[in-house]
């Protein structure tokens, strides 16, 4: 839900739980009708709702029926009020969203109750009217106490119409958004599939191709890889002798710490460089070093072949879930929203911008047009 | 030439030992100069107000305290004070205490259950109470507060279980939201309840003219409702201001950042300004 929307919604629940309330404690507390009294005129005797309860006369009993089936919608209303607004900080919470939009549903029904009430009390009022013998209670002057009441109940019917007018279109808004969401997804998972397949071919015969026209190649690469990994070592062996026997005298006087990087490391180096040429230059991935050990030193061809095919299915298989893992997987580029002054009213307000493109605006106090870059 | 060659084996092991050593020296090194750093500029990290900040969880603790202060003046105080002039002269005044049975407590002769105030005149339609209405209040208020202290205490203990396992954000504030919506619902209908006092005072006064003649200057208070009538208030309050900033809290979440602010890339009809 957008968030200016909740906060609209927020309010109107509040507004309607106020006046609801504020109702219920009205119809309670103000005295609404009164009675003239036979033998002095002057005089009249104010009666509420429970002063109308205690009463003899038939004609109260009759009206206090009304108000108390106006304060049983009252009570309904404030329930349905106080649901409606713990289903609205679940919705936002993302989480339980088919009980928040139940919850909000039951909110929008608060219309029928406030519309029902505010009926009920006109209905009370010309009751009240068109008897003789009973008034509308007026505390000060002419102004009757209940006509306080029924702005409040025209305030309340208003707010619980403005409530559903702004729930109902976001309701059906997130509707439509969620089907498109959902129709994207799906889209993007056929297209994936579909991409996939393709690619997957595609690279087969493209490793199929590369394997039997170059294994020649590979072979000879192998041959001669396994050659400089076997050298370094020997090379290694006949440096570390000289220099033990040849520098021993030395090797007390100077420091040890102080040595240059050993000569294992260098040949290393030197293999890994020419291991990456045959590779780098015929776009195929870098099979791991260590698939050749010294143990594998292949004098069968077949077995070479077969080990090195395995190394580059790993290596495509490898690169594949890279290039999957790095695809945004449903992601939609977002809108940015910026705060626009306009340059006519200076009016700020908020505009969202397109990510590609050019976006054009209009101030929505002036109505000047403009565009975004 | 083998012993030589031993130890010249021997010597190269301690070499390498030593390398090593070194090497772990200067991590060692390094990592007390950055912790030497850290402490004497400690980097204050910079906590997400949105999202970092959990719902406001003492509201158990205030209902338990409320509801058991609402218990101690139901119980203690007296429910009605009333005087009035014995005499139309108004030289002897009368005052009494009614407790939440209504028995006045400071008079032990008239120990009677009353079903009218004044037996003289039909007080229930002038004043708009009676005495089955304190009854009923205490009746019901007893439950409303039974309720509350147990929403309290369940409350409170599920803030102590989301110390300890440290719930989500969403399920701690969607919880709290429903028992303040429990209570809030209690409030109003305890304040429905007792709102009959305060209208009563204000009736009394609009039928003076029918009371005066038969109870010369009565001054009728209703003690004890009146203050937990205010307390409820106070609570009801409390948990709509409670809701209101559980809302805020998702409201921030959503909202996250504000939107970035680009006076100069406006431009209009084309033209950049």
């Amino acid at each position: 839900m957008n968030p200016t929307v909740a906060r609209s919604i927020k309010k109107l629940n509040i507004l309607i739980l106020f006046f609801s309330i504020l109702l219920l404690m009205l119809n309670i507390f103000l005295p609404l009708v009164a009675i003239k009294n036979p033998s002095d005129p002057t005089q009249t005797q104010y009666f509420n709702l429970n002063a109308m309860r205690y009463s003899d006369e038939k004609q109260l009993e009759e009206l206090k029926k009304d108000i108390d089936e106006i304060n049983l919608y009252l009570w309904v209303v404030i329930i349905i009020g106080i649901v409606s607004f713990i289903g609205l900080i679940i919705k936002l919470s993302n989480k339980l969203n088919i009980i928040s939009n139940l919850l909000m549903i039951i909110g929008a029904t608060n219309i029928i109750f406030c519309s029902l009430s505010c009926v009920y009390y006109m209905f009370f009022i010309k009751n009240v009217i068109d008897l003789n013998s009973v008034l509308l209670a007026s505390i000060i002057g002419p102004f009757r106490v209940s006509y306080i009441s029924l702005i409040f109940f025209i305030l309340l019917l208003l707010a619980s119409v403005a409530y559903t007018g702004v729930l109902i279109p976001s309701f059906l808004k997130d509707l439509k958004k969620s089907k498109k969401s959902q129709e994207t997804k799906d889209q993007k998972k056929k297209d994936k599939k579909t991409s996939d397949s393709i690619e997957t071919n595609k690279e087969k015969e493209a490793v199929k191709t590369q394997s039997d026209g170059k294994k020649y190649k590979i072979k000879a690469w192998q041959a001669e890889r396994l050659k400089d990994f076997n050298e370094p070592v020997e090379k290694q062996k006949e440096e570390t002798e000289k220099l033990l026997f040849s520098n021993h005298s030395k090797k007390a006087k100077e420091d040890p710490l102080e040595k240059k990087p050993e000569p294992i490391i260098e040949a290393e180096k030197q293999t890994k460089e020419e291991i990456k040429t045959p590779f780098q230059k015929e776009n195929i991935k870098k099979p791991e070093a260590r698939q050749f050990d010294s143990e594998t030193k292949l004098s069968e061809d077949t077995k070479e072949t077969k080990s090195f095919e395995k190394a580059l299915t790993s290596a495509i298989d490898k690169k594949k879930g890279i290039s999957n893992n790095t695809k945004p997987e449903g992601k939609q580029i977002l809108p940015q929203k910026f705060n626009v002054k306009c340059p006519k009213c200076t009016y700020i307000f908020e505009a969202e911008k397109n990510p590609e493109g050019v976006t054009k605006i209009k101030c929505p106090k002036c109505g000047k047009e403009g565009i975004i870059k | 030439m083998e012993e030589f060659k031993n130890e010249e084996l021997e010597e190269d092991f301690f070499l390498s030992h030593r390398q090593k050593e070194k090497k772990k020296e200067k991590i060692l090194d390094q990592d007390f100069e950055k912790a030497k750093e850290i402490k004497q500029n400690p980097v204050r990290k910079k906590e997400d107000k949105y999202t970092k900040k959990k719902p406001f969880l003492k509201l158990g603790i205030i209902l338990l305290i409320f509801t058991i202060i609402c218990f101690i003046i139901l119980d203690a105080l007296p429910w009605m004070y009333i005087k009035f002039d014995a005499s139309n002269d108004g030289t002897s005044q009368v005052e009494y205490y009614y407790d939440k049975n209504f028995v006045i407590t400071n008079n032990e002769e008239q120990n009677e259950t009353i079903n009218n105030f004044f037996e003289s005149i039909n007080s229930n339609i002038y004043m708009g109470i009676n005495p089955t209405d304190f009854s009923s209040l205490y009746y019901h208020g007893k439950y409303i507060f039974y309720s509350m202290i147990a929403i309290g205490i369940v409350f409170t203990i599920f803030a102590i279980f989301d110390k300890k396992r440290n719930l989500s954000i969403e399920t701690s504030t969607i919880i709290h939201t429903l028992f303040a919506g429990i209570v809030a619902g209690l409030c109003i209908y305890f304040i429905f309840l007792s709102v009959k006092f305060l209208a009563s005072v204000i009736l009394i006064v609009l039928n003076y003219r029918f009371i005066n003649p038969i109870l010369p200057n009565l001054v009728i208070v209703y003690l004890a409702p009146m203050i937990v009538l205010f307390i409820m208030t106070g609570v009801l309050k409390v948990t709509f201001s409670v809701i209101k900033s559980n809302f805020k809290i998702f409201e921030k979440i959503k909202e996250g950042k504000k939107p970035k602010k680009s006076f100069y890339n406006y431009g209009y009809r084309g033209k950049t300004r």
